[in-house]
């Protein structure tokens, strides 16, 4: 460890990959001093970021491997551990096969080992392996994947103060990417125009020139009004759209349906405003859209991004500084454990499982006999496996399923219908509660390796603390359990497993630790060791085969589920500036939970005073799939007829339904029919 | 009621009436002696030079109808007339703290460095036309009611088209 | 002239950072964020008042206006709240019989709280310079708003 205070470190929070330093004391994390000089944040910080120490320094850390025992969790020692958690895999490799395993991997954890955890999945001989991208951002590597060749941000987000139009939809950023909420403003400086697409009106709207208040569900239909009106009026970039572009005329025929009254008729929207919204972002001269889990989380989530892309395309949006489309990711490495292949249909660096050749590198690669051919289960679908008790092991790294996946009940159901679950997480969760082993993992500041933040820059992190009691770091874990599996690991540290990322996705082919170390890291595609970075994708030929955009038209669906006698209101959730994801580090901040202590649900006054409901009151909310109790708090945020629960606490995704978009297989968290009563 | 209103396009940036404010705020209300004065005069008129457009704009209290500074002020230091609406202050009740700067979206609360307390435009109360809008050389700036400034400026567009339709006629 | 923590408050997204920050510094924060009626926020700290009302009402000279600003002794303070009930911002407060208000971060370059604001929207400066920056950009806006407008119906710098 080298010895360096205040230790440079990566924000653990969300996917920007704010650079801060952590002040040591006796080997302790004492003090944070911010980091002006790096790229992204500027020496800012969120408040999630301020507490981090909170969470480092928390006598909550898990500190040795526990087993559950008939009396309850007995500590034990690794090795007892590890030889406990192989036995089990190997005793359901042997007696159902392969892909009664499931892996959940982390988009908390590195890439390094994430690339690791997928490696000993597939070479046990299953694809069953996922991580929480599913839950967040799985439309956008289908959506963007068909339409531009590859699903990811095209642009950084400093490139966003040099936009001339900044359309927004779906995305909270003031309260979920904060940092972001610096370049849209120096953009504004500039006199740029910025809308914002949300049902709720958030602090994100208060930055808005045109605020859309659309219902919950209709982006395709007002993505495709903005297209009606682009083309209508002849402001297409026709130039753009003929030599970069295939599909045009396809798309012109189905936008013939979406004219700005029928659209404002489905979205709730003044037929002016969509007018308005689309001549601004066609006219200006570099626009961008900044998109979130308000577009993603549907059943129509691929659409909704297709038409996203569609509508870049058409305008020429795309493929230089200030303009593109920028999906803001969720956790810190969600980008990384993609490129991973901690998903069930890819290898690392986007080889599609089933596809010889894609498979045939690996196996030369990994000096592997053979790799299992066809698409494993999804995040979701494993879930819905081991209910059903087709998964009999499940191994989770890093995450808390039962406060993150949709339908709390059947999660809890299926986790108890399991064999033998193990989870490696550095708190106890709720998810853990139901594990017969748990291992104690270090947090980012216990360990090296790289971190891929949403603008697709891979930074280096390097060890600032020793990880409290017996935990490990991750990659520690997963090479000493593959070690008991039998697997013949030559590696040693994280540098050498990045060595063979390089080798094995492309994208990554000229990244290396050393690299990685100064300035702040290098942004993906960084094909070989002489190559700086690409931070603008598709400025010459997009990544398909032929180099062409595909334009796909898509049509408006309704939501799975639409309020309706029984349960008249429209639920839809979402995240708020002081907590994060399902809590686990966030909810154990004093400081943060002084401030938002609870589960709260947002109500409309109008709503309110017809069921005499008062500030404060306690609810009942009720949906087809449970109920659960929150606190009223009245607010025109939301319009009358929605309510919106924050999914950071216990309760929310007892609510939600596990309906999937058809091929991104990610949960409609954004819509679910409920009922409320006073408690 | 009679504003402080500009013409930004006839602005040269001579700041004539910044001068003319300073001494019309002094004690001896002379240019020569003011300049000697303790504490020194301070003007409450502000000409801006916006390096893009190569232009100067002279800005000035607004008088706000909905004034956001005596809004906020704590001590009611700033009041606004109910009346005229011209916004005023009070130093002796001022306590320096500066919400009134940070609130006004003009940026023409100044400072007055010996006493610590704010400054700003209280239309000349001793004079007919204040200081500024007399010495204003080309009537960049001009002392009369938001109605009037409409009708003026009608004028001057309705003298520019009969320009333009007696050429076209010829 | 003393410094204050003044806020641009059209930038303020209401994240709560600056308090946070606070108060990992200094225990308790000393900066409260109000958000007024989901509309906007306004970040409240010590205003660094130059004729102090605290200062003036407090019966044994803990707190004193010097050169440097406020200044405040904790040995002759008797923990009578005055300067609690005179603050018309509500930005002092007695805690442990010490009263503690913004002291802008002694000792550090910036304060916590400008220095985490991920909007920008918080400031540090001298009392005379924030009307000078809201001066400019104010003056560039009507200027701009003067020049000749964008033609419509046709894309521009293309």
């Amino acid at each position: 460890m080298e010895e360096k205070n205040p230790q440079p470190t990566i924000c653990p929070y969300c996917s920007l990959g704010c650079g801060f330093y952590l002040k040591l004391e006796a080997g302790k994390a004492a003090g944070i001093r911010y980091m002006p000089e790096h790229p992204v944040n500027e020496g800012s910080l969120c408040p999630k970021g301020n507490t981090v120490l909170e969470v480092l320094n928390h006598p909550d850390r898990l500190k040795y491997p526990l087993k559950k025992t008939e009396t309850g969790w007995e500590r034990i020692e690794w090795e007892e551990a590890l030889d406990l958690a192989a036995a089990k895999l190997k005793g359901s490799l042997e007696e159902y096969g392969p892909d009664s395993l499931a892996f959940l991997g982390s988009a908390k954890c590195s890439n390094e080992e994430n690339y690791i955890f997928q490696k000993i999945a597939r070479l046990l001989g299953t694809n069953n392996v996922d991580n929480c991208a599913r839950l967040c951002h799985a439309s956008t590597l289908t959506g963007l994947g068909k339409t531009l060749g590859t699903g990811a941000m095209t642009n950084p987000i400093s490139d966003l103060a040099c936009s001339e139009c900044i359309f927004v939809i779906g995305s909270n950023f003031a309260e979920n990417h904060p940092a972001v909420s610096r370049r849209v403003l120096e953009a504004k400086e500039k006199g740029a125009f910025v809308i914002v697409a949300d049902p709720r009106m958030t602090p994100t709207s208060w930055l808005a020139d045109l605020s859309l208040r659309l219902v919950p569900g209709t982006d395709v239909a007002l993505l495709n009004g903005m297209m009606h009106v682009i083309v209508s009026e002849g402001l297409v970039d026709r130039e753009f759209a003929r030599e970069r572009t295939k599909g045009f005329a396809e798309l012109e025929n189905v936008l013939q349906r979406y004219d700005p009254e029928t659209v404002s008729r489905i979205t709730g929207i003044p037929s002016a405003e969509i007018i308005k919204a689309a001549r601004a972002y066609a006219r200006a001269g570099t626009a961008a859209i900044v998109y979130s889990m308000g577009i993603t989380q549907h059943i129509s989530g691929t659409d909704n991004v297709t038409a996203c892309a569609d509508l870049a395309l058409i305008c020429g949006h795309i493929g230089k500084k200030g303009a593109g489309i920028l999906p803001l990711r969720g956790q810190n490495n969600v980008q990384g454990a993609c490129d991973m292949g901690a998903l069930s249909e890819f290898f690392p660096g986007y080889g599609k499982v089933g596809d010889p050749e894609a498979a045939g590198r690996m196996q030369a690669l990994w000096g592997a006999k053979k790799l299992p051919e066809s698409p494993g289960l999804t995040a979701t679908e494993i879930v819905g496996a081991a209910g059903k008790g087709k998964i009999k092991t499940l191994y989770v790294m890093g995450e808390d399923l039962v406060n993150s996946h949709p339908d709390s009940s059947r999660v809890k159901q299926a986790l108890e219908n399991l064999d033998f679950l193990v989870v490696q997480d550095i708190f106890m969760n709720d998810t853990a509660e139901y594990a017969d082993l748990v291992l104690p993992a270090a947090s980012f500041a216990e360990k090296e390796g790289s971190f891929t933040s949403t603008e697709r820059r891979v930074q280096w992190l390097e060890p600032a603390l020793m990880p409290p009691g017996e935990a490990r770091a991750d990659l520690e874990i997963l090479f000493r359990l593959a070690e008991k599996l039998g697997l013949d690991f030559p590696y040693r540290d994280a540098g050498e497993v990045l060595e063979e990322i390089s080798a094995a996705v492309p994208a990554y082919g000229g990244i290396a630790k050393e690299r990685l170390k100064k300035d702040f890291g290098l942004i993906w595609p960084c094909p070989d060791a002489g190559h700086t970075g690409t931070p603008v994708l598709h400025t010459d030929s997009f990544m398909t085969p032929d180099g062409l955009a595909r334009l796909v038209p898509v049509e408006h669906r309704s939501p799975a589920e639409t309020p309706g006698p029984d349960y008249p209101f429209l639920l839809t959730t979402g995240r708020t500036v002081l907590h994060y994801n399902a809590g686990s580090m966030s909810r154990r901040c004093k400081s943060l939970l002084k401030r938002e202590a609870e589960l709260y649900v947002e109500i409309h006054p109008a709503d309110a005073r017809t069921m005499e409901i008062r500030e404060g009151n306690k609810l009942v909310l009720e949906s087809r799939r449970g109920s659960t109790k929150a606190t009223a708090r009245l607010t025109e945020r939301v319009s009358p007829g929605v309510l919106f629960l924050p999914f950071h606490f216990p309760g929310t995704n007892v609510l939600t339904a596990d309906a999937l978009d058809r091929e991104a297989k990610i949960p409609e968290f954004k819509v679910s029919a409920c009922r409320i009563r006073r408690g | 009621m009679k504003e402080v209103m500009v013409r930004p396009e006839r602005c040269m940036g001579c700041r004539s009436c910044e001068i003319a404010c300073a001494v019309e705020h002094s004690e001896s209300k002379d240019l020569f002696a003011a300049v000697m004065e303790k504490p020194t005069p301070q003007k409450r008129i502000y000409v801006e030079y916006v390096p893009e457009y190569n232009a100067a704009i002279p800005m000035t209290c607004r008088h706000c109808e909905e004034a956001p500074c005596t809004t906020v002020c704590p001590t009611k230091a700033l009041k606004q007339d109910e009346i005229t609406r011209v916004v005023t202050h009070n130093s002796d009740l001022c306590i320096g703290c500066w919400t009134c700067s940070m609130v006004c979206n003009y940026g023409v609360i100044g400072r007055q460095k010996e006493a610590r307390v704010a400054v700003k435009c209280n239309l000349c109360p001793n004079r007919d036309i204040p200081a500024c809008v007399e010495a204003c050389p080309t009537n960049a700036l001009v002392f009369i009611e938001v109605k009037k400034l409409a009708g003026v400026k009608r004028t001057e567009a309705a003298l520019k088209l009969a320009r333009g339709m007696q050429g076209k006629a010829l | 002239m003393p410094k204050a923590v003044y806020a641009d408050l059209s930038r303020c997204i209401a994240c709560h950072a600056c308090e946070l920050a606070c108060e990992r510094e200094n225990e308790n924060s000393r900066i409260s964020l109000q958000v007024v009626r989901d509309l906007a926020a306004v970040p409240v700290s010590c205003r660094q008042c130059e004729t102090p009302l605290c200062a003036v009402v407090c019966p044994g000279e803990a707190l004193n206006y010097g050169d440097s600003g406020l200044e405040y002794d904790s040995e002759k303070c008797t923990g009578c709240r005055l300067c609690v009930l005179a603050c018309p911002f509500g930005t002092a407060e007695l805690r442990a019989g010490v009263m503690e208000r913004c002291d802008l971060c002694q000792g550090k370059e910036t304060p916590a709280c400008v220095a985490t604001c991920p909007a920008g929207a918080l400031f540090c400066a001298e009392a005379e310079s924030i009307g000078g920056n809201i001066r400019a950009r104010r003056a560039e806006r009507i200027k701009k708003a003067l020049a000749s407008p964008a033609s419509a119906g046709r894309r521009v710098n293309r």
